[in-house]
C-alpha cells in the first residue's frame, strides 16, 4: 500500500507519498552479508549484527561463515551461517532463499567483493581476468537478483554492493569498480519501482579502514537513508584526490 | 566533561537547513543557525530555542565575526554545514553580471571563506572537524534557465574536493551532500503545477520528491564519527535520479 501510494504523482497525494515512510526498525530486519568470513565482510557482519536480530553470515567458505556466525553470537542471537559460492547462480538462491523463507522477507543484502588483481593487465591471463570479472560483477549481479526475487514480495528492501581494491590502481581493478557502479546505478533504477533501493560503497582496503567500510553500509541500508538509491558512496579521505600523486 | 560539538547551519530558516538544524539538535549538538530571513530564525529560535545569528552568507566578515564570536563564548565551533542558497530561473539573455555575482557570492564566495574561517580557527586551536558542503544535482544534470545556478553548484563540488585535500593533514574533514529534488519551499511552484510534475516526478526513480528530512540525515550521517573515514566525497540523495 505504501508504495503504490508513493508512486502517485499528483499534488493532491503529494504530502502522503513524501511521509508514508514506515520504516523497518533495525531489530525487526533480515539481513544477508556475503564475504563475512573474512577482513571487511567480518567487520560489516558486526557492526549489521549489532541491531539486527536475523542475520545470515556467508561465505565460500563454509568454515569461516560458521566462524563469523560464532563472532556475532554475543550481539545476535539469531545469526546463521550460510555457506554461499556467489558465483554459482543455485548456490546464491538456495542460500538466500534458506534464511529468507522461513521469515518470508529480506530486509537488506550485503554483496561484497574484493577485487585484488595484483598485476597490470599485461601480466594478466584471460583465466584470471575472467576470475576477476566473476568474483566482482557476476558474483554481485546474483546477489542483486536472489535478493530482489525475495524482496519484491515485500514491496520494499536494500541492497549494498561494496566494491574494494588494493588501491594499487590497476586498470582491470578500477575497471570493474566503475562497471559494479554502474551495475548498482542500474539495478536502482530497474528495481526503485518495487520499493526496493540499491546503493554502492567503494574504497580501497585497507587494515583500519574496516570500520569505516562497515558503518557506511550500515548507514546506507538504514531508515536514515530512505532517498539515497543508485549512488556510490567512496569510504576514503581523498584517495581519487590523490592518485594524480601516485 | 566534553563539550557538546557545536555546528554552524547556514540557511537554517527553511527547508533543509531547518531540517538540519533541528536533526543535529537531536544529536546532541550546539547548533548555531544562520539565515538572511530574521523571520524564518525567529520562528525557529521560538520552537526549538536554537541559538540563531541572522546574516547573509555573501557577507564574508559577519561569517568570520561568527566564527571568531563562537571560539570566545563556546571554545569554537566544530562543524559547518553550508547550505544556504536560492534559485531562480533566468534565460540566458536576462542573465547579467548582478545575478551571477549574487549567485557565486551567495554559494561559493560566502561558503568558502566561512570554511576558510572555520578551518583556520580549527587548526589554531588543533582541534579536529568537519564540515559538509550541501550541492545540487544541477552540479551535474543542467536545466535551462539556470545556468548561473548550475555553475555555482558545480563550484561547490569542486571547491569541496579542493577544501578535503588541503585539509586532510589537520583532520579536517570535508563532504559533499548532493540533493535532488527536494519538497522545499523553493520547489513549491513546481510542485503545484501538474504539469511541471508530471515532467519531473518519471525522472525520478522513487517516483517521488524528498523530505528534508532525508537530506538532513545524510548531512548528519558525513559529521558523523561513523563517517571518520570519509572525506573529498560525495554523497548524492536525490532517489536515483542521477542514475536514471
Amino acid at each position: 500500500m505504501a508504495i503504490e501510494a508513493r508512486r502517485l504523482g499528483s499534488p493532491v497525494n503529494f504530502l502522503s507519498c513524501v511521509l508514508d515512510r514506515p520504516a523497518v526498525p533495525k531489530e525487526d530486519r533480515v539481513v544477508i552479508v556475503m564475504s563475512a568470513g573474512s577482513c571487511v565482510g567480518r567487520q560489516i557482519g558486526l557492526e549489521m549484527a549489532s541491531d539486527t536480530t536475523i542475520i545470515g553470515l556467508a561465505d565460500t567458505d563454509g568454515a569461516a561463515s560458521g566462524a563469523a556466525a560464532k563472532a556475532v553470537a554475543p550481539v545476535s542471537s539469531q545469526a546463521v551461517a550460510l555457506e554461499i559460492n556467489p558465483i554459482e547462480w543455485a548456490s546464491m538462491t538456495a542460500g538466500v532463499q534458506k534464511l529468507a523463507n522461513p521469515w518470508t522477507r529480506l530486509d537488506v543484502m550485503v554483496n561484497v567483493c574484493h577485487i585484488r588483481s595484483g598485476s597490470s593487465l599485461l601480466g594478466m591471463t584471460e583465466d584470471e581476468f575472467d576470475a576477476l570479472a566473476d568474483g566482482a560483477l557476476t558474483a554481485t549481479m546474483h546477489g542483486v537478483r536472489a535478493a530482489a526475487d525475495v524482496m519484491m514480495a515485500n514491496g520494499n528492501g536494500c541492497i549494498v554492493n561494496v566494491f574494494l581494491t588494493s588501491g594499487d590502481h590497476y586498470l582491470v581493478d578500477q575497471s570493474l569498480v566503475e562497471a559494479g557502479k554502474m551495475l548498482t546505478r542500474a539495478a536502482a533504477v530497474e528495481l526503485a519501482p518495487s520499493g526496493i533501493r540499491v546503493v554502492g560503497v567503494s574504497g580501497t582496503y585497507m587494515h583500519g579502514r574496516e570500520e569505516g567500510v562497515a558503518e557506511a553500509v550500515s548507514f546506507l541500508s538504514s531508515a536514515e537513508s530512505t532517498y539515497v538509491t543508485g549512488t556510490t558512496l567512496v569510504v576514503g579521505q581523498g584517495d581519487a584526490l590523490c592518485a594524480s600523486d601516485a | 566533561m566534553c563539550k557538546r560539538r557545536v555546528v554552524i547551519v547556514t540557511g537554517a530558516g527553511h527547508g533543509i537547513g531547518r531540517a538540519c538544524a533541528k536533526r543535529l539538535t537531536g544529536d546532541g549538538y550546539q547548533v548555531v543557525a544562520t539565515d538572511s530571513d530574521a523571520c524564518a530564525l525567529s520562528t525557529l529560535a521560538a520552537e526549538t530555542g536554537i541559538e540563531t545569528h541572522q546574516f547573509d552568507v555573501a557577507d564574508i566578515a559577519a561569517g568570520h565575526a561568527l566564527v571568531t564570536n563562537l571560539t570566545r563564548r563556546l571554545g569554537g565551533a566544530d562543524a559547518l554545514v553550508n547550505n544556504a542558497g536560492y534559485t531562480e530561473r533566468v534565460s540566458l539573455k536576462e542573465l547579467d553580471t548582478n545575478r551571477l555575482t549574487r549567485m557565486l557570492q551567495v554559494h561559493v564566495r560566502g561558503p568558502l571563506f566561512l570554511a576558510q574561517a572555520l578551518a583556520c580557527d580549527l587548526i589554531a586551536r588543533q582541534e579536529r572537524g568537519a564540515i559538509v558542503n550541501v550541492s545540487s544535482i544541477r552540479a551535474a544534470v543542467a536545466e535551462p534557465g539556470q545556468l548561473h545556478y548550475c555553475t555555482a553548484k558545480a563550484a561547490v563540488s569542486a571547491f569541496t574536493q579542493a577544501l578535503a585535500r588541503e585539509l586532510m593533514p589537520y583532520d579536517v574533514r570535508v563532504n559533499e551532500v548532493r540533493p535532488g529534488l527536494v519538497a522545499t519551499r523553493m520547489t513549491a511552484s513546481a510542485r503545484c503545477d501538474p504539469d511541471a510534475l508530471a515532467r519531473r516526478l518519471p525522472r525520478i526513480p522513487l517516483s517521488r520528491y524528498a523530505t528534508s528530512c532525508e537530506v538532513a540525515s545524510c548531512v548528519a550521517f558525513l559529521l558523523s564519527d561513523g563517517a571518520r573515514k570519509i572525506s573529498g566525497q560525495m554523497l548524492t540523495v536525490d532517489g536515483g535520479y542521477l542514475a536514471g
